[in-house]
């Protein structure tokens, strides 16, 4: 599904990513982990076409299609989402009308027929209730006001709605509490299917406890040190960053 | 035509105007004051404060000939029923009423209106039944409102439209102005003057909808004055949507009694060059007044709007709320004054202006202006310029929402603010469905 070969990626002529190599098949979760600074982020930000960062090498193929010559909106209507790290607050816009002009933007890609209001609510309804999110906040502005765990369901529930191929998920648990952890990982869970594939970006163990991965690679200066399996993390959280730094430094 | 010769020939053909007045109307007294007052202050220099950003002489006497009211020079207009018609359609379940270069237009286009609920016709026609109305509103100083464009329709306006809104009046429509400057056999300049009269205790909605029509430039410097009763609520809306080739000076002057409550809506998002005076003068404890605007000048569009507000007396309240968003090689203006008086104690006024730089090339000049001299008030200002949010724009667009759409939908929400305290369903969708910034 996603085929990362070589990819070098520079912020103000800084380079960040160093030759990331990773394969992502359908069915498949991977945990991206690594310190502050590490570059997941950017990672993140560069699959799913944020202004900013110039790719100076390598190349990313997405479901058959060179992702990078991709504007942000056609990489999300190939089936690509981006959970934030930090979700936008738009005040004026509705979340229930960003979400339906979402969906039909997905849907008309897709060549399907744009929801009506009474379906697009009745599924509105149904993924709302997988995140345990209030009607009341359905019709707010996006993200306004909402607390830290609030704007991390509203990802889950976007995510639930659009359906993706691949969701990668950015610090999806910083700042939430255990509650609102098992919340998000439960609407997770729910949504993995055989047809999709999951990226879990993060930098503690906690989440992979509750969404668990099937591979686990260890991003450190730009480049992926290690990868391994769901054992991996553990030995991470037992021993710490700097048992695989030292062996690169 | 070079400007001294174009200001010659204006202040020659003022003095000849003047001359012609027949002594029958009790407005002729404060013409004649309103000449000698141009005669001194001319129009507006590159020293004008008031001008400063707007400098609309040299336009003026370039395109139009401003010494010819037009009804003097066109009294049967070119402008058919169906020109005009599609316009008239724009908002449903209004009392239309259909104004042609400044004239009242008794046309047969909409429904008679219910003249037993208010009065409508022009001021010649009204002068004898509501005398005293104009005898009193004519009567005011208007040596302090010195917008030198506003003295120049009040010496030179030949009638004006007259509304009366009896006490305890309820209407359940809007009134709705439509004014058409027929440019469409030639460059016309016009001077609509209107004086609305809302009693005691009553309620309604007006809105003035301004049209340029025709092929050519029009000049409207009009001047509406509005006086609102105690205990009344206005709803006045200025709707420059569909101005076409409009340059237009708009002064609105709204005398408020005590305990009213106007709200004023201005959306300025067509025309070619506006600017808008509204002025508010509480002359009574209690008053509140609302102004809410929008502009969105395009291209080389310019959009003006200068507010003042006088609080006189105690526990008056002024909010105002201003957005514009400014694209292409466009202009906008926003100068709000508001003062206080000192015997004006417990006044709140408010204001805010925001505003969207779509363009490199586009400019805006923002200014507010206080002036308080009693000591126990509540004021306020702010004003903002900025660009679109690019964070917000990527969140958008990275759940699928083209670039376009995603940009439409964050300039909507900008002016939604504005745009939802409209009451009124009909206009509300008008609005809305018209609101395109940036094209």
């Amino acid at each position: 599904m996603l085929h990362i070969n070589n990819l070098q990626v520079n912020v103000e002529d800084q380079e960040i990513l160093k030759g990331i190599n990773l394969q992502v098949q359908a069915g498949e979760v991977h945990a991206i982990m690594g310190p502050n600074g590490s570059g997941k982020s950017t990672l993140a930000a560069v699959l799913a076409g944020k202004p900013g960062y110039t790719v100076t090498g390598g190349s990313i193929n997405f479901r058959g299609q060179d992702l990078l010559a991709l504007a942000p909106e056609e990489r999300a209507t190939a089936g690509l989402f981006l959970a934030f790290q930090y979700p936008v607050e738009i005040p004026g816009v509705s979340n229930v009308n960003f979400l339906k002009t979402a969906i039909n933007q997905i849907r008309k890609a897709k060549g399907q027929q744009p929801l009506d209001a009474v379906a697009f609510l009745k599924l509105l309804k149904d993924k709302a209730d997988l995140v345990h999110m209030d009607k009341e906040m359905l019709h707010r502005s996006v993200n306004e006001g909402f607390s830290g765990g609030e704007k991390k369901r509203n990802e889950i529930l976007q995510m639930a709605i659009l359906e993706p191929a691949l969701a990668i998920l950015d610090e999806t648990d910083s700042g939430l509490d255990i509650d609102a952890l098992k919340i998000v990982a439960h609407g997770v869970n729910q949504l993995r299917k055989p047809d999709n594939a999951t990226i879990i970006i993060t930098h503690y163990q906690r989440l992979l406890d509750f969404i668990v991965p099937d591979f686990v690679h260890v991003l450190y200066k730009g480049k992926i040190i290690k990868s391994g399996t769901k054992e991996l993390a553990k030995e991470l959280e037992i021993r710490g960053y700097d048992w695989l730094k030292q062996a690169n430094v | 035509m070079h400007l001294t010769t174009a200001s010659r020939q204006l202040q020659e053909a003022l003095t000849k105007h003047i001359a012609t007045l027949s002594g029958t109307y009790c407005w002729e007294k404060t013409q004649r004051q309103a000449h000698s007052y141009f005669q001194k202050l001319g129009l507006p220099s590159a020293k004008t404060e008031g001008y400063k950003y707007t400098p609309i002489t040299n336009v003026l006497s370039e395109k139009f000939d401003l010494s010819n009211p037009s009804a003097q020079i066109d009294a049967s207009h070119s402008l058919t029923n169906n020109y005009i018609k599609p316009f008239l359609h724009q908002l449903s379940d209004v009392y239309a009423i259909t104004v042609i270069d400044g004239e009242i237009n008794n046309t047969s286009l909409h429904s008679p209106l219910p003249q037993s609920l208010f009065h409508v016709s022009s001021f010649t026609e009204a002068y004898q039944k509501y005398q005293n109305i104009f005898t009193e509103h004519f009567s005011q100083d208007i040596s302090n409102n010195l917008d030198t464009l506003a003295i120049l329709n009040t010496a030179l306006f030949t009638n004006g439209t007259f509304i009366y809104i009896p006490d305890n009046t309820r209407l359940d429509k809007p009134l709705c102005i439509y004014h058409f400057t027929d440019s469409t056999t030639q460059q016309k300049t016009t001077y609509p003057r209107v004086l609305i009269y809302v009693g005691k205790n009553s309620q309604i909605s007006l809105i003035n909808n301004w049209h340029t029509m025709g092929a050519y430039d029009g000049f409207t410097n009009a001047v509406t004055d509005i006086l609102v009763g105690e205990h009344s609520q206005l709803d006045h809306y200025t709707l420059q949507i569909q101005a076409g080739n409009a340059y237009q000076v708009n002064t609105i002057h709204c005398y408020q009694a005590s305990h009213s409550i106007v709200n004023n809506y201005t959306f300025s998002w067509d025309g070619l060059l506006i600017r808008n005076n509204l002025y508010t003068d509480m002359q009574g404890p209690h008053a509140q007044v609302n102004m809410y605007g929008i502009y969105c000048p395009s291209q080389t569009q310019h959009i003006d709007n200068h507010t003042t507000v006088n609080h006189q007396h105690p526990n008056t309240e002024s909010n105002q709320l201003y957005k514009g968003i400014l694209s292409g090689k466009a202009t906008g203006v926003f100068n709000g004054k508001i003062f206080v008086q000192s015997e004006a104690q417990k006044t709140n006024a408010f204001q805010t202006n925001n505003n969207i730089l779509l363009s490199d090339e586009a400019t805006i000049y923002t200014k507010p202006q206080l002036e308080i001299w009693a000591d126990d008030v509540k004021c306020s200002h702010g004003a903002t310029i900025g660009q679109l949010d690019e964070t917000q724009l990527f969140y958008l667009q990275a759940r699928g929402i083209p670039e376009n759409l995603a940009r439409h939908m964050l300039l909507h929400a900008f002016a939604d603010e504005v745009i939802s305290k409209v009451p009124l369903v009909s206009l509300l969708d008008y609005l809305r469905e018209n609101f395109k910034p940036g094209y």
